[in-house]
């Protein structure tokens, strides 16, 4: 696994280094850069598994970076002084967010979820960054109706019919989508708000009527678990 | 204009005359004044007083001021038409004579006023007025007081005698005479309260331009009625009367002075010493020279009336108070120039009353005003020294050197421990300088300098501060350099800051300071208009209010900022 650090303070980013090299060992292998236009260079020419973020390199406001990355495929770590700005870094799709001054222990757990995405479910993000051809635009993630997983891309199908693809698998994408978007196939994820009634069939078979009309199939391996986060159990 | 405000003074003033003129005429027509005669008195030929005007004795009508040089022993006479009113035996007479007197009324002695002599040793003097209930009327159709009186005690030389005899019911002569005086004591128990609360504002607060000219105005505005009233409430032997008479001059004298002084005073009109002494002259002359107190008096104010207009309309600003004043003045010298005995007599201090309670209110509020000025800049300072404080432990800054030196105690403690020295130099010298208003360059430029070795230390290479000033005890508002230091290294960033000093130079040029501090450009966008700038200018606005200046921007590899203060020191 290749993890980016982008830090402007030297000894933080020497910190960084040290800790992070010290804590995943050989399961990963990290490279720091000190402002926004290396990292996109970086970003740009090498294939990162992770991003460790500072929010503000050098009076540069790293969200114009995050946005960009959480569209990406990579996951991504705030570590930043902007306490403040913790929660909009988690509507925005970051997986944690690590506070200055840090601990070996707080930065530990960081970089386990950083490197075991698949064991997180879910998360806070409220919006999606998808890359667009002037660049990256948000996607509120209430507006979302389904995901689904297209190869290594996941396809968002949106209440007004449009679809957008996004970069992150649909494993990816579960460890930052909040626990609206539930598992109802090995291929979907279905955004609750818009579920409108769980219909069974002949032969134990499912599926879901969305508010709008449309359909989704339900995977027999699914169907407690959907109950469940429908109170229907 | 302020027509409201002119309206409300008027018609206050309008009142306040009106209520004493109704009470003062109410029983005008029940009053008799009458016209007496006068002779000089001899002593009998056994060196005694008369107690009757020989038959041979030659009457002349009364001329008061001949009268006012006799000292005595002298004969007066009044006489009248018998009443034929049903409620004869109710009337009274009032007697105003400064002299000792003894009384007949149609040839029956009454009881008499102090003690008539040949010689001041003698004479025991008797009060200015005397009230006496009349026998009843005399069958030959015509009552005659007659009054043997003495003046051996009147110190002063008079004008005029104003020997005076009035008959009237007795209830009047009795109780109303002094009901106008009523409307005098509310009109001076005002001031008075006005005065009061103005002295309770101005306590423990510097002085207002004028305040104790107002308030020795306010004082002589008090004097007056009371010393007018003195005669008519408490009556007074007769020596007293020419003391009572110079006090009062002296108080019109010393109103029409303080008038104008506070006006020029209060609306900051230069005068030219000629012209005030000029007029304080005139004052002295006029109280000096003309022939009577009352035309003392009048000429006097209406000195004091017409120079506090000129004054008013020579003034700036603040109409909403001139105009009103200025009314008063006109309304004064309009009743001054058509009914100056009757303005003197009561009028006039009401003016001044109404007059004098508003200068106290206008000044009132403007102390008020001040204070929440002081107030407002009070609340300016603390917001101030509170940004200050919060920009010296801004969360990024001070977030990522605590973490550095994490970094530093795991890695090397020794530069760890001096990390956390300079830190606590830091503090020690935003507290220091947030409890003030101004600091010296020399301490500001400390507070940069110790700023940027913290930032040198996280960044492992030093920081530099070259100065070009002469004069390093230039005061300035705290965190004025501090925080444009800290822009440069949050928008240029700390290692663009640390490859390209900061430069700073301070000049002088006739009445400006100009101080211009260079620094790395950097490559952020919107700089220049964050809470630092915000804090610079709110900084120099509290301390240096209109006459500061503050401008940035980029120069080519440098991002230059200026301010330029307007200052006597």
């Amino acid at each position: 696994m290749r993890i980016l650090i982008v830090e402007d303070e030297p000894l933080v980013r020497q910190r960084l280094l040290r800790l992070c090299a010290e804590l995943a060992g050989t399961r990963a292998r990290f490279d720091a850069v000190a402002d926004l236009d290396t990292a996109g260079d970086r970003l740009q020419r090498s294939v990162y598994d992770g991003l460790l973020l500072d929010l503000n390199l050098g009076g540069e406001d790293g969200f114009d970076l995050l946005r960009s990355a959480v569209a990406g495929r990579y996951h991504c770590v705030v570590v930043s002084a902007h306490r403040e700005r913790a929660l909009q870094a988690f509507e925005h799709g970051v997986l944690d967010f690590v506070p200055k001054p840090f601990s070996r222990e707080r930065l530990g757990q960081a970089l386990e979820r950083l490197l075991d995405v698949g064991r997180y479910s879910s998360g806070r993000a409220r919006y999606l960054g998808i890359w667009r051809a002037q660049g990256t635009a948000l996607v509120e993630l209430a507006d979302v109706q389904w995901i689904r997983a297209d190869g290594d891309y996941s396809e968002l199908r949106m209440r007004d019919g449009r679809s957008e693809l996004h970069d992150k698998s649909l494993a990816g994408l579960s460890a930052v989508l909040p626990p609206d978007f539930v598992r109802c196939h090995r291929s979907y994820l279905v955004n609750l708000r818009h579920v409108s009634t769980l219909h069974s069939g002949s032969g134990s078979r499912y599926w879901l009527v969305l508010n709008g009309g449309g359909e989704l199939p339900v995977g027999r391996a699914h169907v407690a678990g959907l109950r469940q986060a429908l109170a229907l159990e | 204009m302020p027509i409201l405000r002119i309206l409300s003074v008027l018609a206050v003033l309008v009142f306040a005359v009106a209520a004493w003129l109704a009470v003062l005429l109410r029983d005008v027509n029940s009053v008799q004044v009458l016209s007496g005669e006068m002779a000089p008195a001899s002593v009998t030929s056994a060196g005694s007083l008369p107690t009757s005007p020989p038959a041979d004795i030659h009457w002349q009508p009364i001329d008061q001021q001949t009268l006012a040089s006799w000292r005595g022993p002298y004969w007066l006479r009044w006489q009248s038409p018998a009443s034929t009113q049903p409620d004869d035996a109710g009337r009274a007479l009032r007697l105003s004579l400064r002299g000792a007197s003894q009384l007949y009324w149609n040839g029956q002695p009454m009881l008499g006023n102090g003690v008539v002599g040949i010689s001041a040793e003698q004479e025991q003097p008797g009060l200015v007025d005397i009230t006496r209930v009349l026998p009843p009327s005399s069958p030959t159709g015509s009552d005659e007081l007659l009054v043997l009186a003495s003046s051996h005690h009147q110190q002063f030389g008079l004008y005029s005698a104003d020997a005076l005899v009035a008959v009237a019911p007795a209830v009047v002569l009795y109780q109303r005479m002094v009901l106008p005086w009523l409307i005098a004591a509310l009109a001076t128990g005002a001031l008075a309260a006005a005065c009061l609360y103005f002295l309770a504002l101005q306590h423990g607060r510097p002085q207002m331009p004028g305040g104790r000219l107002l308030l020795a105005l306010c004082a002589v505005g008090i004097a007056l009625p009371v010393v007018e009233g003195w005669r008519p409430l408490l009556g007074y032997l007769y020596p007293w009367h020419g003391l009572r008479l110079y006090a009062l001059l002296a108080l019109h004298v010393a109103a029409a002075m303080l008038l104008p002084a506070y006006l020029a005073r209060r609306y900051g009109v230069a005068m030219p010493k000629g012209l005030g002494i000029a007029y304080a002259t005139a004052l002295v002359l006029a109280a000096v020279l003309l022939p009577s107190f009352d035309i003392r008096s009048a000429v006097a104010l209406l000195l004091s009336l017409l120079a506090s207009s000129a004054l008013l309309l020579r003034a700036k600003g603040e109409r909403e108070e001139r105009w009103p004043i200025l009314a008063l003045l006109v309304a004064g010298v309009l009743a001054l120039l058509f009914a100056p005995g009757a303005f003197l007599d009561g009028p006039y201090f009401l003016l001044l009353a109404v007059l004098v309670g508003f200068l106290l209110l206008c000044h009132a509020a403007q102390v008020r005003a001040l204070d929440m000025h002081n107030a407002r800049l009070r609340e300016e300072r603390a917001s101030l020294s509170l940004q200050l404080l919060q920009r010296g432990i801004q969360p990024h800054w001070l977030m990522n050197t605590l973490t550095c030196l994490q970094e530093l105690i795991e890695q090397a403690p020794t530069k760890a421990s001096r990390l956390v020295e300079s830190l606590a130099e830091q503090f020690d010298r935003l507290r220091e300088s947030s409890s003030r208003q101004s600091v010296p360059l020399s301490e500001e430029l400390a507070l940069c300098r110790n700023h940027l070795d913290i930032v040198g230390q996280a960044l492992d290479q030093p920081m530099t501060l070259e100065v070009d000033a002469n004069d390093l005890q230039l005061p300035l508002p705290p965190g004025v350099l501090h925080a444009q230091v800290e822009n440069a290294l949050t928008h240029a960033g700390a290692v663009a800051c640390a490859q390209r000093p900061f430069r700073l130079r301070v000049q002088r040029d006739k009445q400006h300071w100009i101080l211009e501090l260079r620094s790395a450009r950097g490559s952020a966008p919107h700089r220049g208009q964050g809470t630092g700038t915000r804090y610079i200018e709110a900084s120099l606005a509290a301390s240096h209010p209109n006459r500061w200046l503050y401008s940035q921007g980029a120069d080519g590899a440098d991002w230059c900022s200026r301010i330029e203060l307007t200052c006597a020191y």
